[in-house]
């Protein structure tokens, strides 16, 4: 049984900022409950870049270590919570997506897959409902509304920058279209998404 | 992309740079003023907070993005794995004198895994995992005692987390015990004042009805002394000759222990019409439904409080036409 199970209830209540704060005071429990809240998220996050689901637990598991041994080191001031542990996932995700030199291949696999589609690796593990936080919930679901809002081809090269960690330059050549193009989609999307999501952004900040 | 780039569009840039390729780099870099790409636009001093502002927005929506994939919650023994690597270290951390594990008295923040410990290709992986591995290879003998050791502390910890937390409840009853009573407080006060404000938008409500009633008679009240020179008043008078409303002027506020009192000049004497004071700057208004039969005017008088049974102090308001239809 998970030693903190019967406390992680009264950690429910505190936000994320004040459970980084007491994982940084070695407080086991609230890393827990940063685990149930974002777990599921970034392993989505992991899977999407890696294609591959024990690779994604690995890197799901370095992050909530590196937040267990760095979490003094957050900054309110320069990201949410939320942010802070997708931004450290992708990066894990990417060096890890990088050393195993499968750039190509996973490349080749999401540019088959249509734009904007996201979650589709068959995981028997995947279930939205599964997801507890009910606000997180709710997060989910708008952000895969506003992003399958956007027009397929400035959701593609954001995807592919984001999930891929591609360049400019290296998503203008493996997309074939000029560099200001990819520029413009890209800024166009952020764009919309910041306006779309600025209720979701409030929240975050 | 070629045109002046606008703050927005710098501080998406700036942002967007995080997601460029940094080996090594486990944490993205603060919002930069200026994209990376293009040092030669750094922004201006006076929009430069704008710029980070927005990209730290920016940086949120990046943040946002993987909640548009299917949420896939990890297997409960991922969950478990973790839990026991961070208090299996919390514990080894907190008996370096046991001699269990040398290797893992110093912070995994250090990055200082034993060489080869670590799986290859991965760089950036916390020497936990490893530690607890390379821990049990040395010392068999040692591992029981260590375990103890490790199980003992973290029982001593879910004690203490669990005296902190019944403290924490308690006190955060005793908050919410003091928030509820301060909001039954606040509800008593605003129930009062509601009923205050009812009853004087009953009173606004009769004298208006008075004063818009057909046929109604208006007489005016004018000063008697020069003290109360800027002393005026109007009488609204219903046809019924019952209902009544009056509002005065200029009164000034009433020496202590005097009162102005209202009187009703009836065919058969003076009749009370009930004390009141006046406070500096504001109308006094009145009215009520029962008047004297036969009243043909109406006085207002200073007395001394309570109030006097016959008029006998100053006369200070008097009516200036005949209440001729009472």
């Amino acid at each position: 049984m998970d030693p903190t199970s019967s406390q992680t209830g009264s950690l429910a209540a505190l936000s994320d900022a004040a459970l980084v704060r007491l994982v940084a005071e070695r407080r086991p429990e609230a890393l827990g409950e940063l685990h149930d809240r974002f777990a599921p998220t970034l392993l989505a996050l992991a899977r999407r870049i890696l294609d591959n689901h024990a690779d994604a637990e690995e890197v799901l598991q370095e992050v909530f270590i590196q937040v267990w041994n760095r979490g003094e080191r957050y900054d309110p001031a320069r990201s949410s919570v939320s942010t802070w542990l997708v931004l450290i996932a992708r990066s894990r995700a990417i060096d890890r997506l990088r050393s195993r030199k499968v750039v190509e291949r996973t490349h080749e696999a999401t540019a088959q897959a249509a734009p904007g589609e996201v979650g589709a690796l068959g995981d028997p593990y995947t279930s939205p409902e599964a997801v507890e936080n009910v606000f997180i919930q709710e997060r989910h679901e708008r952000v895969r509304r506003e992003m399958a809002a956007l027009p397929a081809e400035q959701c593609q090269v954001l995807e592919m920058a984001f999930y891929q960690g591609l360049t400019q330059s290296e998503i203008a050549a493996k997309a074939g279209l000029p560099l200001g193009t990819v520029k413009t989609r890209t800024l166009l999307a952020m764009k919309k998404l910041r306006n779309a999501l600025r209720h979701e952004i409030r929240q975050l900040l | 992309m070629s045109e002046e780039l606008t703050a927005e569009d710098r501080a998406l840039l700036a942002a967007l740079a995080a997601l460029q390729p940094q080996s090594g780099a486990p944490f993205p870099p603060p919002p930069a003023r200026a994209p990376a790409q293009d040092p030669d636009r750094s922004a201006p001093p006076g929009d430069a907070a704008e710029v980070e502002t927005l990209s730290r927005l920016y940086h949120e929506v990046l943040g946002l993005m993987p909640f548009a994939l299917a949420p896939a919650p990890p297997r409960p023994e991922v969950k478990r794995r973790l839990m026991t690597s961070i208090t299996g270290t919390e514990a080894a951390a907190m008996t370096p004198a046991t001699g269990v594990a040398p290797a893992i008295g110093s912070t995994p923040a250090a990055g200082a895994a034993p060489a080869g410990a670590a799986a290859p290709g991965s760089p950036g992986r916390p020497a936990l995992a490893s530690r607890s591995r390379s821990a049990s290879v040395p010392g068999r003998s040692r591992w029981p005692s260590a375990l103890a050791a490790a199980l003992i502390l973290a029982l001593l910890g879910t004690c203490g987390w669990l005296v902190y937390d019944l403290r924490e409840r308690r006190a955060a009853i005793a908050r919410l015990a003091e928030q509820r009573d301060a909001a039954l407080r606040h509800a008593g006060e605003v129930e009062a004042r509601l009923g205050r404000l009812s009853s004087q938008v009953g009173s606004m409500r009769d004298g208006f009805s008075v004063v818009t009633s057909p046929a109604v008679e208006v007489c005016n009240l004018r000063a008697v002394t020069p003290e109360q020179a800027d002393a005026r008043g109007m009488l609204f008078v219903a046809a019924d000759h019952q209902h009544w409303y009056m509002s005065l002027r200029g009164l000034r506020p009433p020496a202590g222990g005097k009162v102005y009192q209202l009187w009703w000049v009836a065919d058969h004497g003076m009749v009370s019409g009930g004390t009141f004071a006046a406070r500096p700057g504001a109308p006094v208004e009145m009215g009520s439904e029962r008047m004297p039969a036969g009243t043909k005017g109406v006085r207002i008088t200073l007395e001394n409080a309570p109030g006097s049974p016959a008029p006998g102090g100053p006369d200070v308001l008097r009516n200036a036409d005949t209440l001729h239809t009472l």
